[in-house]
Order: structure tokens, then sequence, then C-alpha cells
């Protein structure tokens, strides 16, 4: 009895082993001979396609089974045409029911599936698959949101701005950030909106706006961004400091001066920092100041940003070594030696 | 004492079951695991993240010790990752020959007197060095302390909020830092390390220290290995991972949160095994502050070793290895079972205790006692063929398994020819080198259980003439006299 079965599973294994074999060989040739009749009738479109981008005649007709091959093709050349050449393009695939195939995937049961008619969509460049994509941000598969985002973004319609912003509240850093990089393409024209977020309930959104109005960089943003590294929370307030940091400008380093005084380090630590990218000599003593700090990191970047000042900061720095606590001298010895260094080097 | 025989042999074989069972069931959610994230990859967004301001910037630490030869290179080869804001910190662990001269020499290094935050207790730091050439490069020189020390004197001299560890001659491919990173900016709150999969380089073609070419090795030795890792990497690994008790991010390549591991002290420098302890610690005080957290592993290949091609390094290596498990093993044993301390408790340690630890014994007892039953007429020879040819057709199952998904999944696979060598030696290892690993980790476990007793001595010696543990695999030697 044991000894059967013993030779039954012997049996089953190497069946399993050989079929195992035998399945990944026939699959790879399979997937190499599909991508050799892809190939085929990609070359056989190219040039119709090419008629239609360049002498505008229609888009070619395709049966069903090519129409990938087709959305590809048109996916290559709209990365390059602009204005009514792109219509064109665009035009013809709605007549062949090919984006309305697009916008089905969308609602596809396989999140990658969906996640690729997201892209097509957005890479498109079709205003009328706004709705759709706003609607895809959404969407429960984390890929899904990110690749609608990148589309929307790349559509650049004015009206996607709000939701875009409002999808910044995603739990997913990847997913903020890609979304925040789209947004600060957007430039400007996103700042409104981003506007309205300071309001929000959710500090996550909160911080991304707060970090994405920061790389924008529009003066327009410096009021509210005061208000946020005055008033809220302590993580909150760190992200206003590097932010004004960037924007720069005299009320940002007003604002940056008086949080050297913050009772907490995280912002003193920021807005030291921040002073250091706005890189006004003015504010060396204050900078000087501050540096006797409890914290390591306040005290490490004040005397980095010193080190950025110019022959101001640098003096200050000289003077702080010969302060009387051991680490505040360390520190300056140590970013004045490493930045002498640097400028050798 | 026939019944006694035959009921040990039945011990042995529900065993046998029991481990391939474990193992297909690891198979399958690896499978399943490995597909879904070779789906998502296109829709990943790296080229975004790349040059994204929000990017977490991470802190790469090499620790080096007497690595003249290769260690300007590998510092080369790590300023050419693709990824956007990082810095690099070699720790030079007392080396005996030039290396800290060559990297003075190869990078304009400067001695400058910068203070290091010290939180984490490590050995004297002798001199910090920033270089003219490279903003982002800081050379730490310390005495010599071992790896686990070198890394903590590495981690004090960090300013970013992650931390990668890897080795010198670990060769990265260029968007290994953007891979392993991911984790950490889908769940910034929740990651706290993760890792890719390391494979073996020899054969292949490196240039500029990328591998650029994919090939089986020569040496068949190292085949042997490259089927071992693909099997241990893509059927294992993924699947612990799929079930939150990866407790193996590799100490070769592994991001690290720095927060946490500053909650956990630090890397441990008792331990052969300071990889594998630092997590199993991450494990423990996340699960007793009850604080959600992520220890993730992404089916990528990320990073290329060299593995050793002639038996006695391997040996070596092999032991070290298994004492490492067992060093481990021992110093979280009031984890096992235990559901408080979730799946790394319930599953992950107690697999790794009965299978990976006691595992190489049984086997060893197994074969002595089939051969005793042979002689004794207690089991027929039939059956022992039998039973061998089943037990070589699960190891070869799982193989080829673990080389066909590595073929499915990496675009750069090498040639058939390559292929048909893999497949092979699927089969060639059940041969002899299976047996030898399973010797030698018996020799691991006894090599083991003796410095435990003589472990309260030694640790006088050590405090008394001051001297410390040396680089990990050099301190065999010095142990054994």
């Amino acid at each position: 009895m044991k000894f059967d079965a013993l030779l039954i599973a012997v049996a089953v294994l190497y069946l399993t082993s050989i079929a195992l074999i035998v399945v990944t060989v026939i699959r790879g040739s399979v997937r190499a001979r599909r991508e050799r009749a892809h190939a085929r009738v990609t070359e056989r479109l190219r040039k119709p396609l090419e008629a239609c981008v360049l002498e505008g005649k229609p888009l070619p007709r395709v049966p069903r089974g090519e129409r990938d091959a087709l959305l590809e093709l048109v996916l290559r050349y709209t990365s390059m045409v602009r204005g009514r050449d792109a219509e064109r393009l665009t035009d013809g695939l709605v007549e062949q029911g090919a984006i309305a195939y697009l916008m089905q995937r969308l609602h596809a049961r396989a999140a990658w599936r969906r996640a690729e008619a997201a892209e097509m969509l957005g890479r498109l460049r079709l205003r009328a698959a706004v709705p759709s994509l706003v609607a895809a941000l959404d969407d429960p598969s984390e890929d899904v949101r990110t690749v609608a985002a990148r589309g929307l973004a790349a559509i650049r319609d004015p009206a996607a701005v709000p939701a875009l912003a409002r999808a910044l509240a995603d739990p997913s850093r990847w997913t903020l950030s890609l979304i925040a990089e789209n947004l600060m393409a957007m430039g400007p024209s996103a700042v409104p909106p981003l506007l309205d977020l300071m309001h929000s309930d959710e500090h996550n959104v909160r911080a991304a706006a707060v970090q994405v109005l920061g790389e924008i960089r529009d003066p327009a943003a410096t009021p509210a961004l005061i208000e946020v590294l005055r008033e809220a929370g302590l993580n909150l307030r760190a992200q206003a400091a590097a932010a004004l940091g960037k924007l720069g400008g005299p009320d940002a380093e007003s604002s940056l001066l008086a949080a050297l005084d913050d009772p907490e380090w995280q912002v003193r630590a920021q807005a030291a920092k921040a002073l250091g990218r706005v890189a006004d000599p003015a504010s060396a003593s204050s900078l000087a100041s501050a540096m006797p700090d409890d914290n390591w990191w306040v005290r490490v970047n004040c005397a980095e940003s010193l080190a950025r000042l110019g022959a101001e900061g640098r003096r200050q720095l000289e003077r702080l070594t010969h302060h009387e606590d051991r680490f505040v001298r360390d520190q300056a010895n140590a970013v004045l030696e490493v930045y002498g260094v640097r400028v050798a080097g | 004492m026939g019944s006694v025989m035959r009921s040990i042999n039945d011990v042995v074989l529900a065993y046998f079951f029991a481990i391939n069972l474990v193992y297909t069931l690891l198979l399958i959610i690896s499978v399943r695991e490995s597909r879904q994230h070779g789906r998502r990859m296109g829709f990943g967004g790296y080229d975004v993240i790349l040059r994204s301001p929000l990017t977490l910037p991470i802190s790469v630490l090499m620790p080096a010790y007497n690595e003249e030869n290769t260690i300007v290179q590998a510092v080369q080869a790590l300023r050419l990752q693709k990824y956007g804001e990082f810095e690099i910190i070699v720790i030079d662990d007392g080396s005996t020959d030039s290396t800290l001269a060559r990297l003075v020499e190869a990078f304009a290094l400067e001695k400058v007197d910068r203070p290091l935050r010290l939180t984490l207790p490590c050995g004297r730091i002798q001199a910090v060095y920033v270089s003219r050439q490279v903003a982002n490069l800081t050379v730490v020189a310390k005495e010599n302390g071992g790896k686990a020390d070198a890394l903590n004197a590495g981690v004090n001299a960090t300013r970013f909020p992650l931390v990668c560890a890897i080795d010198a001659d670990a060769i990265l491919e260029r968007d290994a830092l953007l891979r392993v990173v991911k984790p950490f900016m889908e769940r910034p709150r929740e990651t706290i390390a993760s890792s890719g999969i390391v494979r073996v380089v020899n054969g292949c073609t490196v240039r500029d220290g990328t591998v650029t070419e994919v090939r089986a090795p020569r040496n068949h030795l190292a085949v042997l290995q490259v089927v071992e890792y693909l099997r241990a990497f893509l059927t294992s690994r993924t699947g612990w991972s799929r079930i939150g008790s990866l407790f193996v991010i590799s100490g070769a390549f592994g991001v690290f949160k720095k927060a946490a591991v500053l909650d956990v002290g630090g890397y441990h420098t008792d331990t052969v095994g300071e990889d594998m302890d630092l997590v199993l610690r991450l494990h423990r005080v996340y699960r007793e502050r009850h604080e959600r957290y992520r220890i993730v592993f992404i089916p990528d290949p990320v990073v290329w070793t060299e593995a050793p091609e002639n038996l006695r390094t391997l040996r070596r290596q092999r032991n070290r290895w298994h004492r490492g498990l067992l060093e481990c093993l021992w110093a979280s044993r009031r984890m096992i079972g235990r559901p408080k301390y979730g799946p790394v408790g319930l599953f992950g340690l107690p697999y790794n205790l009965v299978f990976e630890a006691l595992g190489p014994l049984i086997e060893v007892c197994g074969y002595a006692f089939l051969v005793v039953s042979i002689a004794l007429g207690v089991v027929g020879v039939h059956f022992v063929v039998l039973f061998f040819l089943l037990a070589v057709g699960y190891g070869v199952f799982l193989s080829v398994a673990a080389v066909l998904l590595d073929q499915e999944r990496v675009s750069r696979s090498g040639s058939r020819r390559d292929l048909a060598r893999l497949l092979l030696f699927t089969v060639v290892e059940n041969f002899g080198y299976r047996q030898l690993q399973a010797l030698w980790r018996a020799q691991a476990t006894v090599d083991f259980l003796r410095k435990k007793q003589g472990w309260g001595e030694m640790r006088r010696i050590g405090f008394a003439s001051g001297a410390q543990p040396r680089k990990a695999a050099r301190t065999q030697s010095a142990s054994g006299s």
C-alpha cells in the first residue's frame, strides 16, 4: 500500500516538473510568435498612420484584433503632435470605437487592465476622458489612482485641478508624490485650489498642500503659509517653514526669523535651514544667536545656513568658534572646515 | 529493535512530508505575489519619483574592512545610482591594508573635525573625511570592531531618514535604491525595512559597476548556488514577506527607517548574524508596542553578489550563516510560538527552528538510520530507492519552479543553453551538494553549542584585553584557536 503511494507520488512529481518545463518553453515560443505578429501589424500600419499625421489623411480603419497595435502606434505619435493633427488622430480613434473600448476597460475587473486603460487615455490627452479619469482617482487600486492622476496632469485641464488637489489626501506617499509632481507641473494655475485645501480638516492633505506650494514657488501662497507657520500644529509648522524657505521674499524671511524662537526644535531646525536657502546676509546675526540650542539638528542647520550667507555668515561662524558652549564651538569649527574643503575642491 | 527503527523511519518520513508541504505552500504564495508585482511594474512611475523633490533621501552605509582592491570601484559605482538625493558613508573598520589611503587618493578626501552624533554605541572613531570632489561622500575611519559596529558608527554619521546598508563587494542594479524605496513611499508610516532579490554574479559580465549580461557561471559550484539563491529568494522570501513574517533582510542590501533602527538600539555586535538579529528585534519591539509596521521584500533583482567558487570558502560561509541563524533563534526564543508576536512568532520562527535549524540534524540522522535499517533488513532496498527518488523529485520540482519563475519574470535572462544548464543542476544538486549542506550545517550546530558553553568566559577575556569582536568573516579562525 505504502509502496504504491510512494510510487505514485514519485511519478506525479517528476511529471509535474517536466510539465512545468514544457509549459514554460511553449509559453515562451507562443509569446515570441505573438510579438512577431504584433510587430508585423505595426509595421503594416505605420505607413498609413504616417500619411494620416503628415498629409492629413484619415486614420486607417483596422479590424478589432489589430486595435491594440493601432492604439500603440497612435500613442507614439500623440507625444509629438499637437492641436488639429492630434485631434484628427483621436477623432479617428473615437470613430472606430477605440476610445469607448478604453473607457469600458477603466471598469475591468483586473486592476492592471484598468491602470493600462487609464494610462492610454492620459497619454492621448483626451479632454473627453477627464470625467472618467477623475472618477478613477477613487479607484481602490493604488496603481490606477496614480496613473489616472498622471493622465489628468498631462491633459492639463484646469477643471481637473480641484480633483487632483483632493487626491492629495491619498494615504500613499508614492501616489502623493506623483500627484504633487503633476500639480507642480501645472504651475500657478494649481495654487488657488491648493490654498483652499489649507482649511481642510485632514492633516495629511494640509501637509501635502504646504509641500506642493513650496515646490511651485508662487509668491501668492506666502500669506497662507505664514499663517500656517504661526498657528498650525508642530508638523505643519515645520513643513511651512521649509516651504517658505523655498518661496523666499521679505515677508517669508521675517516670519522665519520669528520661527527661530519656536518652542519646538523641529520648527526651529527647519526655520534655520530655510533661512540658509533664502540666503540673506541680514539674517546672519539672528541665526548666530539661535545656534546655541539644546538640539543637535538646530545647531547643525544654523551653522550650515550661516555658511551659505557669504562673508557675514562666515564672520559670525568664526565668532561662534569662541563660544562658551563646546558643542557650539565644535559645530562652527566643523562647518567652517568642511566649507573650506568644498571651496578648495 | 525493528519496530523502533520502523517508527523512527516513520518520523523522518512525516517530517519530510511536512517540510515539503510548507515549501509548496510558500511556492504558491510566491508565484501569485511575483506575478502581481510584475504587472504593477509598468505603472510604477519610477521616472517621476526619481526627480520628485518629495522623494525620501537615503544615507547609504558601506562598511569596509581590508577592501583596498575594490573599494574605489564600489564607491564609483554607487555614485552612479539613479536616485535623487542620497549620501554615501564609507566606514573604514580599522583596515590593516591601504583601504583608507586608496579612498583619500581617489576622491581627494580631507580630514575634518566634524562631530558625530553618537546615538548608537560604537567603537572609537578616529577621523571623519569629506571629499573635495564628491559632495555627498563621507568616510568615517574607526577602530576595528566588526561589521555591526561599523554600521552603528555609520548610522551615527547619517543625515537622512532612511539608511541603506550594503556590502562593499555587492553590485547594485542602477535603480536599486529607487526600487526598494517604493514600499517606504507607499506606506511611509508603517514601512520600517525593505529589501530585494540577491543574485549570484558569477559568470555574468560586469561593466562600470553594473551587470550588463546575465550568464550561467562556468564553475559548477557557482551554478549550484545560482539555483539555490533563486529558490531561496523567488519561492521562499517572497512568500514569507506576503504573510508578514519576513525576518531576513539581506546584509548585502537592505533599507531601514533610521528612527526604527535607533529605536531598537542599532546593530548588535555579539552575533555573526547581525542583519537577521536586527530585523528580529524590530519585529519584537514593534509587536510589543502594538504599533503597525511592515517589513517588505520586493521580488525584483536589485543586488548581485559573488558566490564562493571553492568548497572551503563556501563551507566557512555556510557555517557562519547557520550559526547566525541559530544565534538569532536563541536570542528570540521567547517569541517562538507566541501569538503576541504575530506571524513571525507563529509561523516564521517555528518554521526556522523546526526545518532550517533542526532540519540538517534530522536529515543526517535520517541517512544514518536508513543505512542501518537496510543493514538490519527492516525496510527493503527498493523502498529506500523509491523514497530517495521522491526526495530528489521534490527538490527538483521546487528548484525547477524557481528557475522558471525567474525566466518568466526577468527579461534579461540568458540563453536557452544557460537555462538548460540551470535545469540540469536542479537535478545534480540532489546528489552530493544537498548532503554536503546538511553535513556542514550539522557541524555548525555543534560549533554553536560549543561556543555557547564557553560564551561567558570569552566575554570576560574580551573585556579584560579591550579587544572587540572582529569582522565576522574572520572570527572563526580566531575563536577556533
